[in-house]
C-alpha cells in the first residue's frame, strides 16, 4: 500500500524539500482569490489547500497562454528542460490530460514543448473538500477525487482528521523516490484511517449527486444543427468575450503568428476561443463559423459531440469553471439539459 | 493519458519541431492569369510528398497559409505550389520575386489515394485555382497509365484567360495526352470557341465508367457542391472524392481551426470522400 498519513507541517516540509530541487508552484492567497504561485515568491502569504479546483486551469503550466516555438531561417530548437512541480491539482485537472494527451502527443505529431513539461512536471493533486455549486464531474465520468492515478502524489484532507492522507502513485518513480527521501515525514495509513478517507469521499459524491440531478450528459448534441433555435436562444445570452475557452482546461485551440525582430523571425503560439468571430475565417473573407449561434454549438459539440466521436470520452471535465467565468450566465448544464429536452421532441 | 515511461519512449531531447518552417527558395515564378501565379520552391531540405498532401507555406515575418504542391511528387529537389491572390500572405507572395526566401513546412494530411484508383476510369473536376492540386494528381496519374483506366479531365474557370496551366491544357487537348479534356468558361470573349457555362454542364455525357470509376473534385466551395450533386447520380458517394478548405494553421490537428464535422481538415483530410462528409451541417459554408 502506496497511502501514508502525515501532519500538516510535516507535509509542508515535503514540499520545501521538492521546492529543493524543483521549480514548485502552490495555490495561494491572492488579493483575496486563491492562485499559483511560484513557491520562492510566497513572501508573506501561505499555501493553500483548495477546497476544490483553483480559477486558473493547470494548462498554462503545460501549454502557456502564450510562447514562441520556432525561429527562422535557423531554428533554436525546442524548449528547455526544467524540473516542475504543481500542488493543488484536482481530480477534474488530471482529467484534462487524457483530452491535451490526445492532442498534443498524437502518435504522428508530437507537440515537444508539451511532451517535455508533461514529463518534467510532477502532478501533486488533493481531493475536493468542498465542491463548489458549479462543479458536476461526476456526470462526465469524474469524480471529487482522482481515481485512476493520473497524478505523483495525491493529498487528503478531511473534516473530521486532523493529519492529512497522501497517497504515492507506485507507477511514478519520482515519488517513490520522494517517499524514500522523506520517509521519515510518513506512518502508514491504517484500515480506519482509509475507512475515513473513503467515508469523505462517499460524501462529496453524494453533493455532487444531489446538485446535479436536473439535467443529463448527452453526446446528441451532435444531432442539434446550427440552425436550431436552442442555439440562437444562447447565443443571445454570450458576449463573445471568449472566458469559457481561455478558462477551460481542456481546450487547446492556438493560433500561430510570426514576429520579425532583426535577422531572425519567430513563431509564436497564442491561446484561441472558437467563441471568437474570426476563428474560422479563411483567406477570401469566407467564414463557416460567422454567426455567433455556430460558434456557441461549436463549443459545446466540441466537448460532447467531436471528442466524443472520435476517442470516446467527453471532452469536459465538469470542472465548472466556464460556468463561473460566463458573464452572460450561460450554465453548461442548461445547455446539456436543453439538448435532452430537445431530442425527446 | 501518458505515463511518464511513454513519453520518455518520445526521445525528448531529440524530438522534431513540428512548428519549424525550411527556407526555400523561389527558383521561378510563372504567370498563369490575372490573379494566379506559380511559384518553384527550391527547399534547402527536400521535401518529400505524396499527391494531394499540403504544406504550409510562410513569408517570413507576416505569416502562413496552406497549399498543396501543383507539382509532381516524383520530382523531389523542388517544388511548385500555384497561388491565387486572396488575402494577406498570398498577396505579399505575389509581390515577391525570383532568388526570395520563403519557408515551408509539412507534407500534412491525407492526399489522394491512388490505390483506390488503380485499374479504375477516373473523372477529375477542376474549377479556377482548383486545378492546381489536381494537376499533381493528373501527373501521377499518367506517370503510370497502365495502372488506371480512362483518365478525363473537365475544367471550367471564370474566363479563358482565367484558364490556368494553358500550354498543359494545349497538351491534354492535342489527343496525344491519356487524358481526354474538356473546357469550359463562364464567360467567353472574341477568340474563344469552346464551351460557355458552368463546369457541371460537362457532366452529362460522361465518357467514363462512372460504376467503376470514381471522381475527384476541387474548386471553389459552390463548384463542388453543384459538381457534388450531378455526380451523385453517377457515382457511388465513397468513390467521389472532394478536397475540403478550412482554416488551416498548425496543419497537425492541434491547434483545433479547420474543424468539419467530426473531422479536422489538416489530419483526416484534406481528401475526403462524400460519404464521409455528406452527413455535415452547412458543408459548403
Amino acid at each position: 500500500m502506496d497511502v501514508y498519513r502525515t501532519s500538516e507541517s510535516n507535509f509542508l516540509t515535503l514540499l520545501e524539500n521538492i521546492a529543493s530541487n524543483r521549480e514548485l508552484f502552490v495555490p495561494a492567497d491572492d488579493h483575496g482569490e486563491i492562485a499559483y504561485k511560484n513557491w520562492d515568491d510566497l513572501g508573506q502569504s501561505s499555501v493553500q489547500f483548495p477546497k476544490n479546483r483553483i480559477g486558473t486551469p493547470p494548462k498554462v503550466f503545460f501549454f502557456p497562454p502564450k510562447e514562441e516555438v520556432s525561429t527562422f531561417p535557423s531554428d533554436k530548437g525546442g524548449p528547455e528542460r526544467n524540473k516542475r512541480a504543481v500542488f493543488g491539482l484536482k481530480a477534474c485537472d488530471l482529467s484534462a490530460f487524457k483530452v491535451l494527451d490526445r492532442v498534443f502527443l498524437d502518435e504522428e505529431f508530437v507537440d515537444p514543448f508539451y511532451a517535455i513539461r508533461r514529463h518534467d512536471t510532477l502532478l501533486i493533486s488533493s481531493d475536493c473538500y468542498q465542491v463548489s455549486d458549479t462543479c458536476f464531474c461526476n456526470k462526465v465520468g469524474g469524480q471529487p477525487y482522482p481515481e485512476e492515478r493520473g497524478f505523483d502524489l495525491n493529498v487528503t484532507k478531511t473534516p473530521d482528521f486532523e493529519d492529512l492522507i497522501v497517497e504515492f502513485n507506485p507507477d511514478s518513480l519520482e515519488a517513490q523516490e520522494i517517499y524514500e527521501k522523506n520517509s521519515d515525514l510518513f506512518e502508514p495509513a491504517n484500515e480506519k484511517t482509509l475507512e475515513k478517507r473513503t467515508a469523505f469521499r462517499t460524501s462529496r459524491e453524494e453533493k455532487l449527486d444531489e446538485q446535479n440531478s436536473f439535467f443529463e450528459v448527452s453526446e446528441d448534441v451532435s444531432d442539434i444543427p446550427p440552425d436550431d433555435p436552442m442555439w440562437r436562444d444562447f447565443a443571445e445570452k454570450c458576449v463573445e468575450c471568449g472566458a469559457c475557452n481561455l478558462s477551460c482546461p481542456t481546450c487547446h485551440c492556438f493560433q500561430l503568428y510570426e514576429k520579425e525582430e532583426g535577422s531572425s523571425v519567430s513563431r509564436n503560439k497564442v491561446w484561441d476561443s472558437c467563441n471568437f468571430k474570426g476563428y474560422s475565417r479563411v483567406a477570401g473573407g469566407a467564414n463557416p463559423m460567422e454567426s455567433l449561434e455556430s460558434r456557441v454549438r461549436n463549443r459545446f459539440y466540441d466537448k460532447f459531440g467531436r471528442i466524443y466521436e472520435n476517442h470516446g470520452f467527453y471532452g469536459c471535465t465538469g470542472c465548472g469553471r466556464c460556468i463561473d467565468g460566463c458573464m452572460g450566465d450561460i450554465d453548461m448544464r442548461d445547455v446539456l439539459k436543453e439538448v435532452t429536452v430537445e431530442n425527446k421532441n | 493519458m501518458q505515463t511518464r515511461a511513454e513519453l520518455e519512449r518520445k526521445n525528448l531531447d531529440s524530438m522534431e519541431n513540428p512548428y519549424s518552417s525550411v527556407p526555400a527558395e523561389i527558383t521561378s515564378i510563372v504567370d498563369e492569369s490575372p490573379t494566379i501565379k506559380t511559384f518553384e520552391l527550391e527547399p534547402d531540405e527536400p521535401m518529400e510528398f505524396a499527391t494531394g498532401e499540403f504544406i504550409q507555406l510562410s513569408v517570413p515575418g507576416l505569416g502562413e497559409a496552406p497549399f498543396t504542391p501543383s507539382s509532381s511528387p516524383n520530382v523531389t529537389d523542388t517544388l511548385e505550389v500555384t497561388i491565387m491572390e486572396a488575402g494577406e500572405v498570398t498577396g505579399e507572395l505575389h509581390d515577391m520575386s525570383e532568388g526570395d526566401t520563403v519557408g515551408i513546412r509539412g507534407p500534412y494530411g491525407k492526399g489522394y489515394p491512388l490505390e483506390e484508383m488503380e485499374g479504375r476510369d477516373v473523372l477529375v473536376v477542376g474549377g479556377g485555382v482548383g486545378l492546381a492540386p489536381l494537376r499533381s494528381l493528373l501527373y501521377m496519374l499518367t506517370a503510370q497509365p497502365d495502372d488506371f483506366g480512362k483518365i478525363c479531365l473537365k475544367y471550367g474557370a471564370r474566363a479563358p484567360d482565367h484558364l490556368i496551366y494553358k500550354d498543359q491544357l494545349d497538351d491534354w487537348g492535342s489527343g496525344a495526352s491519356e487524358i481526354d479534356l474538356e473546357l469550359t468558361v463562364d464567360e467567353g470573349d472574341e477568340d474563344w470557341e469552346g464551351n460557355v457555362g458552368v463546369v457541371t454542364n460537362l457532366l452529362e455525357d460522361l465518357e467514363v465508367d462512372t460504376e467503376k470509376g470514381v471522381a475527384v473534385v476541387c474548386g471553389p466551395p459552390i463548384m463542388m457542391k453543384f459538381t457534388t450533386q450531378s455526380l451523385l447520380d453517377y457515382f457511388e458517394s465513397s468513390d467521389i472524392y472532394l478536397s475540403m478548405e478550412k482554416n488551416m494553421s498548425c496543419g497537425f490537428g492541434m491547434c483545433g481551426h479547420c474543424q468539419l464535422g467530426k473531422y479536422y481538415v489538416c489530419k483526416d483530410g484534406p481528401v475526403f470522400t462524400h460519404d464521409q462528409v455528406k452527413d455535415i451541417p452547412d458543408l459548403w459554408e
